[in-house]
């Protein structure tokens, strides 16, 4: 019996490594069609189509290539470059709140429907009639569901006019308008759909755009296909179907790219990615995302109100590890608000990993036997792993951290009240303007409870630098906009309570034959539209 | 009198299913709503400001007390609404309607291996007591009791998809054979065999042999151990004893007599392991990317998503009662003294 389980083991252990080791030896040829591009990837975010409700990056990689919105971000460019789109062009008004957009002319949505101002009127004012989620975007700068009938109106045969509650930066109102939640929706096809609530329910499972490509068919946690468009405005894409399949698990992602039934494995971890590099017929790419991460300190627990206390906390951070090792590959360093590629980033990197100079910073504060405290995390990749790595860059510090996992929604119920102590999490610019991390990071309007800001969050009190956050929404030359967003980042990495460590980008591994896809751009989604395939 | 008795053994029997469901409910529901999740966060998103959130929590209902609450859903319940899924956006109802029959499925196809395997494994680990036949059938079982099932998954991919190649990969069809078969009954190989669509079921059948493999493996190892038990228990009786002594042939004894009355407990142990499968095996339904009644389940409860999690739990409640009925059904049939 005895030997008969060894062997039994043995015989296992062998065919673990004969597998291991073989699927080099076969590769097989791409088998997914010439014209379409299979991609594998985790969407079981994707919660909602409609792009007035839809506020995931999953959701938008699908939307963006389905839906045109006002303007654009060039997808071909490394840093954020505006570009029109629906709307042409655009004039401010000398108090600079109003904003009148030309329509551009002969576009057509996929039904045939021709895109006129109207669909622009009604796309506008549609998000906040819905109120879903990404709503508040358009309510931070004024718009409203009561206000919306007088606020955004048809000027003209091909223009249409927006008012804002204040003068915006011009620069921040493109921007937000090149966001999933500006995209402008067939009005006619839609309300031909509508129950009682505009259509939302309709659009969540269908789409009504002019983009790239239509939504063909649509399976939530399974897959989705997008057919092409051949008559859009920008030129044909080059591929004729997209096909994105729900794989969760990445090992399974990698066998399917290896046996070539897909082009692309969207979600493979380091070690994945490290056996696949250099392989025959397999190439490596990585994007930046939006997305950076970050650990902070609730100032109003007693222990945390020393800014000794906070800025050892910084030191204690092991920036180089993590981007080089934890998260090779998934991220790379980044210690500002604002993500690079976006206006008004800065790459300024002051804090590294420095055990001694944080045991002195505590000795200071009064705490030369070194501090207990607690961190929250969601009990998922990265953000656990980040907690586990802080545990024990931490403790070399005098600094013991107690990792409090729990579900992503628990946790966040519990940083939302503010009873944490530490926190490590990520933080996804919502649309591409430096504005909506900033109103997050760097403002906090005294007086209110603010449990959606961070700052709110963790207690930090700056009525100068919400100031300054507000100055800069209204300041209208770009350039000296951009500076005051690196004044403020300057103070931020001084005396903040965050300390961000990493921005992430995203890694794909894919068949070498297809050139142009894009996982992530600067306007924040993947881009199917440049994509072929040899 | 008969037709009265009968009447009201039924009633009888209506109303147990109806209290066990309800009460399963109830359970669900108020652990639902005692787990420190909130499901509005999971509507309205991270960033939302309090009026977002206060609306939504107004739609969810989730500002009244709590057995209002319950009485509300339960009311809608009994005329066949389930809700809506926060997380799909569909009718629960629909979304059950689509990931219930992939795990049906795989669960049928698992629990006919083990039987088909299993059963005779066990026997012949009885007959064979301490021989090398029993030997092999306890390393098989404790292989089986052992091994993660999703490394047995993936390690299956990587020799039969990967390097060999004799099967298809996860998935329940290859991307150019999906919306080929209109869906009648869910069940890809029933519906392909119906539209006589030969080369999608083909597909299918490529695609659903390894996981089928996979959890059938376990059902072996479970049933052929209990087989095993039951067997030796039965051939220690007086009557085997009495029976060989009149000279029967061993074969009858074991696959006539013997079996017999094995056959009652184990249509229990194979009813079981068939309900257990049909809740839906979540790891191995993650590693196939089998779109499946575990793995809805698993994000449901993860979005605190109650309205999928309390329709998943009453299907699958409704699953074990109708098993037990069908089982009880069995009993009769095989056993004279239940009649």
């Amino acid at each position: 019996m005895a030997n008969l389980t060894k062997r039994a083991l043995l015989a296992a252990g062998g065919a673990a490594l004969a597998a291991s080791a073989l699927p080099g030896a076969r590769e097989a040829g791409a088998q997914t069609p010439r014209n379409t591009l299979v991609i594998a990837a985790q969407i079981d975010d994707l919660v909602a189509l409609d792009p007035h409700h839809s506020f995931e990056v999953t959701g938008s990689d699908l939307l963006k290539n389905v839906y045109d919105q006002l303007f654009t971000l060039d997808p071909t460019k490394d840093v954020a470059e505006l570009q029109p789109g629906i709307a042409e062009s655009f004039d401010v008004s000398p108090d600079g709140r109003t904003f009148t957009f030309r329509i551009r002319q002969g576009v057509r949505f996929h039904s045939g429907n021709p895109l006129t101002a109207a669909d622009v009127v009604y796309s506008l004012r549609r998000p906040l009639l819905i109120n879903r989620t990404p709503a508040f975007m358009y309510r931070s700068v004024g718009l409203t569901r009561e206000n919306v009938e007088q606020t955004v109106r048809q000027v003209g045969e091909h223009a249409v006019a927006v008012t804002f509650d204040r003068a915006y930066a011009p620069s921040l109102i493109q921007n937000l308008f090149t966001a999933t939640i500006a995209s402008v929706v067939d009005s006619r096809l839609v309300e031909q759909n509508a129950g009682q609530d505009m259509g939302n329910t309709w659009l969540n499972r269908n789409s009504a755009g002019s983009g790239a490509y239509r939504l063909a068919r649509y399976q939530t946690n399974e897959s989705y296909t997008l057919e092409r468009n051949d008559s859009w405005w920008r030129g044909r894409a080059n591929l004729q179907r997209v096909i994105v399949r729900h794989v969760p698990e990445a090992s399974t992602q990698r066998l399917l790219l290896e046996r070539g039934d897909v082009d692309i494995a969207r979600n493979l971890t380091p070690t994945d990615i490290a056996a696949l590099r250099g392989r025959q017929g397999i190439a490596i790419a990585a994007w930046p995302r939006g997305t950076i991460q970050y650990v902070c300190a609730n100032l109003t627990v007693p222990v945390l109100q020393d800014p000794r206390v906070v800025e050892a906390l910084k030191w204690l951070v092991d920036y180089e590890g993590i981007a080089n090792n934890l998260l090779s590959g998934q991220v790379f360093p980044h210690q500002t608000f604002i993500p690079r590629a976006i206006l008004g980033e800065l790459d300024r990197r002051p804090y590294s990993y420095d055990p001694d100079r944080a045991r002195r910073l505590l000795a200071e504060a009064g705490h030369a036997g070194g501090i207990s405290l607690t961190i929250d995390t969601a009990n998922s990749f990265p953000s656990l792993d980040c907690a586990q790595a802080l545990q024990a860059s931490m403790a070399r510090g005098g600094v013991r951290l107690e990792v409090l996992p729990a579900t992503g929604a628990q946790v966040l119920a519990k940083f939302r009240a503010r009873n944490h102590q530490l926190f490590v999490g990520i933080w996804g610019l919502g649309y591409p303007d430096p504005h909506y991390n900033a109103d997050s990071f760097a403002h906090n309007p005294p007086g209110a409870d603010n449990p959606g800001k961070l700052t709110w969050r963790n207690g930090w009190v700056i009525p100068e630098l919400t100031a300054r956050t507000e100055a800069a929404m209204a300041e209208r030359d770009q350039n000296a906009r951009a500076a005051i967003y690196r004044q403020i980042q300057e103070e931020f990495l001084n005396t903040s309570p965050f300390a961000v460590f990493a921005q992430q980008q995203v890694q794909v591994a894919m068949r070498a034959n297809v050139s142009g896809y894009m996982a992530s751009s600067p306007g924040l989604s993947a881009i199917y539209w440049l994509a072929s395939k040899a | 009198m008969a037709l009265p008795r009968s009447l009201r053994r039924g009633g009888e029997f209506a109303l147990q299913v109806s209290l066990t469901l309800l009460g399963l409910l109830a359970v669900t529901f108020f652990i639902g709503r005692v787990v420190p999740i909130d499901p509005v966060l999971a509507v309205v998103g991270d960033q939302a400001p309090r009026d977002v959130y206060e609306q939504a929590a107004r739609e969810l209902g989730l500002d009244r007390p709590l057995w209002v609450q319950f009485w509300i859903y339960v009311r809608k319940m009994a005329v066949g609404d389930f809700g809506t899924s926060l997380v799909t956006n569909r009718p629960v109802i629909e979304d059950i309607a689509r990931v219930f029959p992939a795990t049906l499925e795989l669960a049928t196809l698992a629990t006919l291996i083990g039987v088909v395997l299993g059963v005779p494994m066990g026997i012949a680990a009885a007959v064979w007591q301490d021989r090398w036949p029993d030997q092999v059938v306890r390393v098989i079982g404790l292989v089986g009791y052992s091994v993660p099932i999703f490394w047995l998954g993936i390690m299956g991919l990587l020799v039969f998809y990967g390097i060999l190649g004799w099967v298809s990969g996860p998935g329940r069809l290859g991307v150019v054979f999906e919306d080929i078969v209109p869906p009648i009954t869910g069940v890809i190989l029933i519906d392909s065999a119906i539209a006589r669509e030969w080369e999608v079921f083909r597909n299918a059948v490529s695609h659903v042999v390894l996981p089928a493999s996979v959890l059938g493996y376990f059902s072996i190892a479970y049933i052929a151990r209990m087989t095993r038990s039951f067997m030796l228990d039965q051939l220690g009786q007086e009557y085997i004893v009495t029976a060989r002594a009149k000279g029967v042939p061993e074969w009858r004894i074991v696959w006539v007599h013997a079996l017999r009355n094995v056959s009652v407990p184990l249509v229990t142990v194979i009813a079981l392991s068939y309900a257990r499968l049909l809740e839906g095996a979540v790891l191995t339904e993650t590693v196939f990317a089998w779109p499946g009644l575990g793995r809805y389940l698993t994000t449901a409860l993860l979005a605190a998503d109650m309205n999928a999690v309390l329709g998943g739990t009453l299907v699958v409640g409704a699953v074990f009662v109708g098993l037990n009925l069908f089982s009880d059904f069995l009993y009769r049939l095989l056993d004279p003294r239940a009649r």
